[in-house]
């Protein structure tokens, strides 16, 4: 009876810590998809759009538009993570449509103090090489970029995001890198 | 829609080297050859743009409470949180496509099915229908045609024609389906009409001959219906002959009614006045399946003003013959005009009962009820288990026919709303591609 009642006093306090945890009014489901996805669903967007504000717009937007269709989620039509890009994506291009403007690469300032002085020079030059290849893409091709390193994405979600086959996708990728390789061994 | 390539395997080359990106984003650790391409992936995922950490606490506020569509974060809140019909536009496009399919079909059908009812239901009630008290018409009801015989049938209608010319004769045999329209397009029958107005003055005299067909066990119900229904309507039974029941002596079958034995007859020769003709063959149409109906219609205006015009001549004839007797000086004077005033007085009594009889042949229309006991006939009479049978499966039929009418009007407004659907969906798709562009 004891041991019952410790039990079901430690099943209380799981529960409560729980209920202080999880936002209220939020399925468990997507709970964690936002958890999981909420930094990388903005890079995605930020890379893509190319302004912070906006991308903070857009991230907030596609969300909640996520949420609200969150029933209409069909696993046999790709992982929950690729809807939810799908869902950031069309907001994301709505965007880039309802503004038709270029927009400037907003990037993290680098960490500078954390590396070593030869190698932040090194790593300086890299990504500063990097982040011009990156910038002279096409928006298609910087899109695969944003999915691929900002976002995480596997390919084969990304082929879910942008509605093509993996191998496509993969071979569209492949594209990219290679353009970025060579952009980045001529600037070294 | 999208259009998914056929999967064909990579290029082994290809494929190791996004293996070594996947590696280097993992963290682990890549084939020397390829670690420039982990540097690459390693730079591009630390260059990516990272979450204000203010925006980033009011997101996970907003989450907690349940994404409300207040108080979204972001800077920009005008656009498209702005409109109200973007508003809407939001919300529907949140609701499962099933359940928007689903609800939309159920309303497109409910709304073209109640419309559909509707219009049969009109169509049921209406003057061609008989507001279903009259049975269609069947193998014994004989043709659907209108037989005028009129002096100059050629060239105008028969109604203009008998309007237009005294002592013309109308006699028009109905199918019930067709019976209240030509009724009610009759001039002078149909009350509140301008031809009704116009041929007021007319006077008319109607004959029916209705035909009712019945269970030959309802033969006497029924005669006793056409009894109600003359005193009903200030009429009278002139004659009656009604046999009833099945060992009564068969009534010979007309043409086209082979293999239908017909016994219990009945003939009621009816008076009905005629006001009231109209409501009262009504009645007697809901008493059992109507088998056939004739309706006969004369002017008799020339008649009827011939007969009045002769009452007034000789009436005034004899008030000449009565003043002339006051005025008399010699008996032998005053004898014949007594006889001249004896014959005039016996002439209008024959004229005025004459005139009588026209006025009581005008006003008293001659009804003849023939009821025909037959096996097998839907009757007018007490409500069965066969009736319930015929009911259910005519009720059956109506809501089929309301389902197939439905389904071909919803069938091409679903296919137009699917097609454009899906081409709304392919031109919003290609906008936002064109983005990326």
């Amino acid at each position: 009876m004891r041991s019952s009642r410790v039990r079901n006093r430690g099943v209380t306090q799981t529960l409560a810590a729980a209920a202080t945890e999880a936002p209220s009014g939020v399925d468990t489901a997507f709970e964690e998809l936002y958890r999981s996805s909420r930094d990388d669903v903005y890079a995605y967007v930020a890379g893509l759009l190319r302004d912070r504000s906006a991308a903070e717009d857009v991230t907030a937007q596609a969300f909640e538009r996520a949420y609200r269709r969150r029933r209409t989620f069909n696993p046999g039509r790709g992982s929950r993570r690729a809807w939810l890009f799908g869902i950031a994506r069309n907001a994301a291009l709505d965007e880039l449509r309802r503004r038709r403007r270029g927009a400037r690469l907003v990037t993290d300032p680098e960490d500078d103090a954390l590396a070593p002085a030869h190698e932040m020079a090194e790593v300086a030059v890299r990504r500063t090489a990097l982040r011009m290849a990156i910038a002279e893409l096409s928006p298609r091709e910087r899109e695969l970029v944003a999915l691929k390193f900002f976002a995480g994405l596997t390919n084969g979600e990304i082929a879910s995001v942008i509605g093509t086959s993996e191998t496509n996708a993969g071979t569209k990728l492949h594209r990219v890198i290679q353009k970025l390789r060579e952009a980045c061994d001529e600037a070294a | 829609m999208r259009l998914r390539d056929h999967d064909m395997p990579l290029d082994p080359d290809v494929e190791r080297e996004l293996e070594a990106v996947d590696h280097a984003l993992q963290g682990l650790r890549v084939a020397t050859d390829l670690e420039d391409l982990s540097d690459l992936a390693v730079d591009a995922r630390a260059d990516r743009p990272a979450l204000e950490p203010d925006f980033g606490t009011k997101l996970d506020q907003w989450a907690a409470a349940g994404f409300p569509r207040e108080g979204r974060p972001g800077i920009r809140t005008e656009g498209e949180t702005g409109s109200a019909l973007s508003g809407l536009f939001e919300r529907l496009r949140s609701v499962p496509p099933r359940r928007v399919l689903l609800s939309t079909g159920a309303a497109a059908t409910l709304v073209v099915a109640v419309t559909v009812g509707i219009a049969v239901s009109d169509q049921l009630g209406g003057p061609g229908g008989g507001a279903g008290n009259i049975a269609a018409p069947s193998a014994t009801s004989g043709p659907a045609v209108d037989t005028v015989r009129s002096p100059s049938s050629g060239g105008a209608s028969a109604g203009r024609a008998a309007e237009a010319r005294p002592d013309v004769t109308q006699n028009q045999t109905f199918a019930p389906a067709a019976r209240q329209a030509t009724l009610d397009a009759r001039p002078g029958l149909a009350l509140g009409t301008p031809q009704a107005g116009r041929a007021a003055h007319r006077k008319v005299k109607q004959n029916v001959d209705l035909v009712l067909a019945t269970e030959p066990n309802d033969v006497r119900d029924v005669a006793d219906g056409v009894f109600g229904v003359a005193d009903q309507y200030n009429g009278f039974v002139v004659s009656s002959n009604v046999t009833s029941g099945r060992g009564s002596t068969p009534v010979p079958l007309e043409r086209g009614d082979t293999g239908q034995r017909t016994s219990g007859a009945g003939t009621i020769e009816l008076r009905i006045p005629a006001a009231h003709l109209q409501d009262a063959l009504g009645d007697l149409s809901k008493l059992a399946h109507v088998t056939s109906r004739t309706d006969g219609t004369v002017d008799i205006t020339n008649q009827f003003d011939a007969a009045k015009t002769h009452v007034q001549d000789l009436e005034a004839e004899r008030q000449h013959l009565l003043r002339q007797l006051a005025d008399a000086i010699t008996s032998t004077e005053e004898e014949s005009i007594k006889q001249r005033l004896a014959i005039v007085e016996n002439q209008l009594a024959d004229a005025q009962n004459r005139f009588g009889q026209i006025q009581k042949r005008i006003r008293l229309v001659p009804v003849t009820v023939e009821i025909r006991g037959q096996e097998g006939v839907d009757s007018g009479g007490a409500w069965g288990i066969g009736d319930a049978f015929h009911d259910a499966g005519r009720v059956l039929t109506v809501i089929g026919g309301i389902l197939l009418i439905s389904a071909a009007v919803l069938a091409p407004l679903g296919l137009i709303g699917g097609l454009a659907w899906i081409t709304a969906r392919a031109v919003i798709r290609r906008r936002r591609e064109d983005a990326l562009e």
